[in-house]
Order: structure tokens, then C-alpha cells, then sequence
């Protein structure tokens, strides 16, 4: 099956500079069609508001982090199926365990490279 | 004591109490000197913490010193945001630049793009360790002055500067009038809004 590269992808991170490197990343992969969040409260909102693709989202933000946003997505009827990677500095064993039973499909420690990415996004929405 | 302070009882208290046992019952202690030996090690000891905790200028820590580092720290986050916002604009602009060139081309100037906005991550990286570091000041700050306050320490105004810390302004140990030898100048970049700019350096020269 082959990816829609006009897909919808939302990413989310408190740091405006990583929001720019994922964005161009992501740019570079032949994603064009992203939008950008500062936390887990805004990217809720978006993702209720459009369907997307794809959500590529950090931890360690405020009010809502990135798990929080994940079990909110997941416990929302209407878009619990998106797929959901979590890229973050928050490279604890328990950190992964807890991010999975929450449902994240995959997670990418930072900092990370171009190849990584395509490489767990290739597992999450296929290849590319 | 306990029933008007409760259990946090300060050195001060505690010091205050070994003077009054030992002074009121200094005709007591003659007949019976080995009853007071431990009031008269604790009233010694008390003395000698206080006297260290004076000598390490705790009140340097809190008004100098750790607003100082803080203050760094937060120059440094500012900086390298600022060097890696250059660093993307730089590289976005290439990857626009390398649209429409031969394929062969586009490639190579791709891969450099990607090489610069993987190694940006950096900035992120960073600016979390330092937020560690600033909660750690932060809570070094919050132990010294509870230490301070739990003695009674108070500043001694005739006191002379405290040492600076490694690394930081060696003006502060300069007495007053003393003329500041080369090592004295030298205290590192100065903070945003502090130090001459490059038009009051010039101004020196025309």
C-alpha cells in the first residue's frame, strides 16, 4: 500500500525550533502538508477539528504533555486511530512502557536523524 | 523552647539556651564540672558552625552568585536559539535555492540541508539540560537561605567581597580604589544590555 504524501500531518513541541527541523524533515520526505501545535491542548483541538494522517508529538510540554494528549486521542471515538509517534528527550525504559500501553505506535528519542524518522514512519504508516 | 517555637528550634535558640544553663549555673558547674561538659561542647559547636556558615558568605550565594549563573544560563539558551534560527534559514533557503537544478545537485545540497537541520536538534537538547541545571540553582538557592534562616545568620557589613566564584566577574573581590590588574579585567562576555556595545568601543577611537 502506498502512502499519500498529501496526507495531513500534525506536529507538536513546545520548541518552535524543533517544530522547524521536523517540519523541514518532514519537507524533505516529501510532506508538505503539516501543521504545528505547542502543546498537547492546541493539537487537540486541531486533531478534533480535521483528520490527520499522522501526529508526531514531544513530551515534555505544558498544560498538556504529549502522553496526555496520546490517552485523550485514544479515548476519543471519533479519532482514536491515528497513528501517533512520540519524539522526545524522555529516554527512560518506563517512559516507552508507559507511552505504549497508552498506544503510541512508535518513539523516537532526540536527538534523532533524517533516517530514523522515515524509518518509524515507514513502520507506523508504511513505506514511502 | 519547643512550646513557643514548635519543633524547628534554631541553632541561635539552642546556643542562647547552653549560654543561660552555663552562665546562671556557673557556681553549679564548679561543684559539678562533668554535668556541664556536653552544654559547654554544644555552645563551642554552635559557635563554630556559625562562624563557618559566616565565612562562606551565604548571602553572596543568594543575591550574587546564583542569580549570576541563572543569568548565564538563560544568555546561553538565548544565544544558541538565536545561532540556530540562522543556521535553518540558511539551510531552508539552499533547499529552495536546489529546486529546479539538475536532479544530481539537488541531491547533494539535500543531504547537506538534512545533515544541518539533524545536528539543530541540538538546540532542543540543550535547552533541556539547562533547565535541569536551573532547577538545581534553584534549589541550592531555597537549601541556603532555609540554612541561613535556621541559624539566624546575619550578614556582617564590615565584612570584605567574597571571593568570586571560579569563573565569574573577578572585579567583585577588588577593594575599593584598588587598581584592577589584567586578570582583574578579564570576566567573560557580558550578559544582554550589560557591557559596551561595538558603537561605544568605537566611540573610544574616533
Amino acid at each position: 500500500m502506498s502512502v499519500d504524501k498529501s496526507m495531513h500531518i500534525l506536529i507538536v513541541d513546545d520548541y518552535k525550533t524543533m517544530l522547524r527541523i521536523i517540519r523541514n524533515l518532514l519537507k524533505q520526505l516529501g510532506f508538505e502538508n503539516v501543521d504545528e501545535a505547542t502543546d498537547g491542548t492546541a493539537a487537540l483541538q486541531k486533531i478534533r477539528e480535521r483528520p490527520y494522517g499522522l501526529v508526531i508529538s514531544d513530551w515534555n510540554m505544558e498544560p498538556m504533555t504529549g502522553i496526555e494528549l496520546l490517552r485523550e486521542v485514544r479515548a476519543d471515538e471519533k479519532v482514536k486511530g491515528t497513528p501517533f509517534i512520540m519524539v522526545t528527550a524522555e529516554s527512560k525504559t518506563e517512559n516507552v512502557i508507559a507511552a505504549k500501553q497508552a498506544g503510541v505506535n512508535n518513539y523516537i528519542v532526540k536527538p534523532f536523524n533524517a533516517e530514523t524518522l522515515k524509518r518509524k514512519m515507514n513502520s507506523v504508516i508504511g513505506d514511502f | 523552647m519547643r512550646d513557643t517555637n514548635g519543633e524547628r528550634v534554631s541553632l541561635n535558640d539552642a546556643a542562647g539556651v547552653a549560654s543561660l544553663v552555663l552562665g546562671s549555673e556557673r557556681d553549679a558547674m564548679a561543684a559539678e564540672p562533668v554535668d556541664h561538659k556536653d552544654l559547654r561542647h554544644l555552645a563551642n559547636y554552635v559557635r563554630h558552625a556559625k562562624d563557618a556558615v559566616a565565612a562562606a558568605r551565604p548571602e553572596a550565594i543568594l543575591i550574587d552568585q546564583v542569580p549570576m549563573a541563572m543569568a548565564e544560563l538563560v544568555a546561553v539558551v538565548a544565544a544558541t536559539e538565536e545561532a540556530t534560527g540562522v543556521f535553518l534559514e540558511a539551510a531552508e533557503q539552499l533547499d529552495i535555492l536546489s529546486e529546479g537544478l539538475p536532479r544530481e545537485i539537488t541531491a547533494k545540497l539535500t543531504a547537506i540541508t538534512t545533515a544541518i537541520y539533524e545536528a539543530s536538534g541540538f538546540q532542543d537538547i540543550t535547552g533541556q539540560r539547562i533547565s535541569k541545571v536551573q532547577g538545581f540553582l534553584k534549589e541550592i538557592e531555597d537549601k541556603v537561605a532555609k540554612m541561613t534562616d535556621a541559624i539566624g545568620y546575619q550578614p556582617d557589613p564590615d565584612a570584605p567581597p567574597s571571593e568570586p566564584a571560579p569563573g565569574a566577574a573577578p572585579r567583585a573581590a577588588m577593594g575599593p580604589g584598588s587598581e584592577p590588574g589584567d586578570e582583574d579585567l578579564l570576566d567573560g562576555p557580558a550578559l544582554p544590555g550589560t557591557g559596551a556595545t561595538q558603537e561605544d568601543i568605537d566611540a573610544l577611537f574616533d
